[in-house]
């Protein structure tokens, strides 16, 4: 073989190594470009299971609570009512037992309102008439008391109507916030505001009490149940809160068609 | 071994390249036996012992024991250049590794694609080349000892990944 020959040969070999070499590279870029994009599908599709996995689970136990309000109201609460009703007419018929029938009457009627109340709790009717501005209130003037927590409202929202489902579940996430301060926070005030800004519509809620770590809370249940209905409802929240600070609450809701 | 050889009548020691040769493909083909499965671990005994027979048969009636078995060593680069080919479009249909760069036969399949693919040529036409001695003679067989450094250096790597693969799943 000639000189030239030779150089050909290994001009040729050269050529074909560096198409080898980038060939390969490419291939392997293009691969993990793949995997990446599998391994984000993934990802999404069991956020997406997740997300109708507790949205199920929400929908099932808000359908439990609100067929258990109306048994107690429709027939607990009718029963007791008409016992009240018995009693206070065999009270009339028989006055020599009258201190005895206004007690008993008496009882029956907190009974009532007993059950009037859990019934109110497990549904809260006024959401769905009023809203769920007006809804947080009530459960805000039920909590405010002379020398316990004084829970504040602001509300920039005016008449604005969110979908019934993300206003149950944002009452319930009210619920449950204020639920953990008056158990955890040790705190004396409680700020919520409905707030519009040009973002969108969001809910902050501050406390301030004695804060906590959202890194090692994030087993807790309450946590973890204020979080999954805000994601079912596509919202978002933001937690800032560090040990004797305080607690804020942020969520930004999505638009609502 | 290789000395005694060569010390014999025909003057060289290259019926060690044919057992070399044989050795290596057998090997190489055994050792891709393990990545796949079904007919294709089949095809690949139908071709070790092919190509082994190609080998005897070229050592004996083809270009001889003596000579460079330039045929099976070519035959061998293109079978080994398209089985790594072949590995390279099944993992890719497959799409089960999750890391190419920590995976043993990727490693063992890039290194023999490219130092099969890339010394193709040369192996084609060594017997043309050995009377020569002259400087570019002498840079070619170097970028050949290259590439065979390349193809060692891309085994360790593999036998490195493989051993983290061990350790992890033991």
């Amino acid at each position: 073989m000639s000189g030239s020959g030779i150089l050909l040969l290994f001009l040729t070999s050269s050529v074909i190594f560096l198409l080898m070499g980038i060939a390969l590279v490419l291939y392997v870029m293009q691969y993990q470009k793949r995997m990446t994009r599998q391994s984000d599908e993934m990802k999404t599709r069991e956020n997406e299971y997740q997300k109708q996995l507790v949205k199920a689970l929400i929908e099932g136990q808000e359908k439990e609570r609100s067929r258990i309000a109306a048994n107690l109201h429709d027939s607990l609460g009718a029963i007791l009512s008409a016992t009240k009703l018995r009693v206070l007419l065999y009270g009339e018929d028989h006055p020599e037992s009258t201190e005895f029938t206004e007690q008993t009457a008496q009882l029956l009627a907190d009974g009532i309102n007993e059950v009037r109340e859990i019934s109110h709790n497990l549904l809260p009717s006024n959401l769905s008439s009023y809203g769920l501005q007006r809804a947080v209130k009530q459960l805000a003037d039920k909590v405010n008391a002379p020398g316990g927590i004084r829970v504040e409202l602001e509300d920039n929202w005016a008449n604005y109507r969110l979908p019934a489902e993300a206003e149950l579940a944002l009452y319930r996430v009210c619920q449950e916030m204020l639920n953990n301060t008056i158990k955890h926070a040790q705190a004396s005030r409680v700020e919520i505001g409905f707030n519009h800004q040009n973002l969108g519509y969001s809910i902050s809620y501050n406390d301030n009490g004695k804060g906590f770590n959202p890194e090692l809370a994030n087993d807790g249940l309450g946590l973890y149940t204020i979080k999954s209905r805000i994601q079912a409802i596509n919202g978002e929240l933001y937690i800032d809160s560090q040990e004797g600070k305080g607690t804020s609450f942020s969520i930004t809701l999505p638009e609502f068609g | 071994m290789a000395a005694a050889i060569g010390r014999l009548d025909s003057g060289n020691n290259l019926p060690l390249y044919h057992l070399y040769l044989v050795i290596e493909s057998t090997g190489l083909l055994m050792l891709f036996r393990f990545r796949f499965s079904g007919n294709r671990k089949k095809w690949l005994i139908g071709i070790a012992i092919g190509l082994v027979m190609v080998t005897v048969l070229n050592a004996i009636v083809g270009q001889g024991l003596h000579q460079i078995p330039t045929y099976t060593r070519s035959i061998e680069a293109i079978i080994m250049a398209a089985l790594s080919l072949y590995y390279f479009r099944h993992v890719f249909v497959e799409g089960q590794v999750k890391r190419l760069d920590k995976s043993f036969w990727f490693w063992i399949s890039a290194g023999l694609l490219l130092y099969f693919t890339s010394n193709l040529l040369l192996f084609i036409f060594t017997n043309s080349l050995t009377n020569r001695e002259d400087q570019l003679f002498l840079g070619v067989w170097a970028i050949h000892a290259g590439l065979n450094f390349l193809l060692y250096g891309f085994y360790a790597v593999a036998f490195l990944c493989q051993d983290r693969e061990s350790s992890y799943s033991s």
